[in-house]
């Protein structure tokens, strides 16, 4: 659960900023006050939307799916129970959404590069082209974007169970006990899934690296 | 150990165990090394981790579709299901509703023919009357879902993933909560009504979680004895069949076998299947096509079992059948 920020000296801080999202999900169900809500979406405006987005590759989903999830906290708020955290509830709920957007769109992670091969095989094209260099390590000259492009080229030779994890653990920070109940799997198989994931990536990687070497 | 170690390193994991780790940490040092190795598995992924900026007021715009959110015009794919089946038949005050009815008639007839077997010509009969009795029950849940769409359609089978089965309808239908129970879905002649005990409609979560082993196992046993419309295409979509209470298109129907001709189905002595249609009559048919009914409800027009090539070429294939097997027709 959230700590509440005690910031003595701010009178212009409102009541409700000093309540935790619990407290806040707790009090907009029972007095149906908006500005609750509404101070609930944008404490997890950026943090939510980032996740969604990583995990759908698209922007317009991520944002179909950020709506729909926070749609269904204002459905479901009633069913939240006391005493229960409202981050993992919330990822739950998101993490759902995005699967049910896959699934509804049948589309996968868009590799923004061109490329004509995954990334074990020959046929690298593109690829190979930006990666060649006279420095002694090429990837330093590749820009940050496009680095970043790679790594998700990586990722998604991952399976979606071990993208789940890695989004959940790694990119958004949450606790394995707080994974496993998102994704409703035992911790010890966060934990394996998870490194399991790293280790795959990191041969995934690699090879990448070696592909282009040669 | 080494989970750990990584959970350490995102601070993932509990206070006790973070305190856990150190320990071993102080105490064995060459445990720094494999925690070093961690870190630098995950170098390539540290430049990723910014977080990416949302849309321009997308909480505000978020707040204002939940503030203007009005439950009738919300898309077929985000509303809740139903909550209340009585509610969509019965007006206040109404116990009873055609569908009860049925159900009711048939029950008694059912147990007529088997606890009094005097009556009943052979258990043979019993049995085609039992299953024609389930497949009423799946037509009701399959009526009701359709009314609920904006569409007025069937249960959508996805195309792809682990839902994209024929069965898959069994398991919208056993989430909607429409089936009396799961075991409607048993014909009592078929070899599943001996291992009933085993069977069970698998959730969601299940098939979208299972090994590829288990997963095969689950969509053939999810619509348990019975097929269903497995949708058609059209310019190139595919959809679900929508529900026009059509007296000759088929919904369900006993799991045809491909061991059998003419895909005729095992149940019953091979003599014949029940098949339900769209207006929500039952009749048991000895073989396709006939004089009553020209189209063949287990193959499409092209003699393949996947989904019709119109909204008239009803297709009812067995729980573990895709809706398409081949991507031509979506061409």
């Amino acid at each position: 659960m959230k700590t509440v920020i005690q910031q003595s000296g701010l009178q212009e801080n409102r009541r409700e900023d000093y309540l935790t999202d619990e407290e806040l999900l707790i009090e907009y169900r029972e007095t149906g006050d908006r500005d609750l809500f509404t101070l609930l979406v944008r404490r997890y405006e950026r943090e939510l939307y980032s996740y969604l987005r990583r995990y759908l590759g698209d922007s317009e989903m991520a944002e179909d799916a950020f709506q729909a999830s926070f749609l269904q906290v204002h459905l479901k708020c009633d069913q939240f129970e006391t005493g229960r955290s409202f981050r993992p509830w919330l990822y739950t709920i998101a993490t759902n959404q995005a699967i049910d957007a896959q699934r509804r769109n049948k589309r996968h992670r868009m590799v923004s590069l061109d490329h004509s091969g995954t990334v074990q095989q020959q046929e690298y094209g593109p690829l190979v082209d930006l990666l060649v260099s006279e420095e002694p390590d090429p990837a330093l000259h590749v820009s940050r974007v496009e680095r970043g492009e790679l790594v998700q080229q990586a990722l998604d030779e991952l399976s979606e169970p071990m993208r789940r994890v890695i989004y959940l653990v790694y990119y958004q920070g949450l606790k394995y006990r707080e994974a496993a109940e998102i994704l409703s799997i035992p911790v010890g198989t966060v934990k394996s899934r998870l490194h399991a994931a790293v280790a795959k990536f990191h041969d995934v990687w690699n090879n990448a690296q070696v592909s282009q070497d040669s | 150990m080494r989970e750990n170690l990584l959970g350490y390193l995102l601070g993932a994991l509990d206070a006790s165990e973070q305190r856990a780790v150190e320990r071993q940490l102080s105490d064995h040092p060459e445990l720094r090394q494999q925690l070093e190795e961690l870190r630098r598995q995950l170098e390539p992924l540290e430049e990723t981790r910014d977080e990416y900026e949302p849309p321009f007021a997308l909480a505000d715009r978020t707040c204002d579709a939940v503030a203007n959110f009005d439950p009738p015009s919300v898309s077929p794919a985000q509303r809740p299901i139903y909550q209340n089946r009585k509610r969509v038949d019965a007006p206040a005050g109404q116990g009873w509703t055609w569908a009860d009815a049925v159900v009711a008639i048939g029950s008694l007839l059912a147990c007529t023919l088997i606890f009094f077997p005097a009556i009943a010509k052979s258990r043979y009969d019993a049995q085609v009357v039992v299953c024609q009795n389930n497949l009423r029950q799946v037509g009701i849940a399959m009526h009701y879902y359709s009314n609920f769409q904006e569409d007025r359609r069937f249960p959508a089978i996805p195309l792809e993933g682990p839902e994209s089965f024929a069965g898959n309808v069994a398991v919208t239908l056993q989430e909607s909560e429409l089936l009396p129970d799961s075991f409607v879905l048993i014909c009592p002649a078929s070899p599943m009504a001996d291992r009933t005990d085993r069977f069970r409609v698998p959730t969601r979560g299940e098939l979208m979680h299972a090994t590829r082993g288990a997963l095969v196992e689950l969509q053939r046993m999810a619509g348990g004895s019975y097929g269903f419309n497995v949708g058609y295409v059209v310019s190139g979509r595919y959809m679900s069949a929508r529900n026009e209470m059509r007296p000759q298109f088929a919904i369900a129907a006993d799991a045809s076998s491909p061991e059998l001709d003419n895909r005729a189905s095992l149940h019953h002595a091979g003599r014949g299947q029940n098949v339900l249609f769209e207006d929500g009559h039952v009749t048991f048919i000895t073989g396709f096509p006939s004089e009553s009914y020209l189209d063949d409800p287990f193959r499409n027009r092209l003699g393949q079992v996947e989904a019709g090539l119109d909204r008239d070429d009803a297709v009812v294939a067995p729980s573990i059948v895709p809706p398409l097997r081949r991507t031509g027709l979506m061409k």
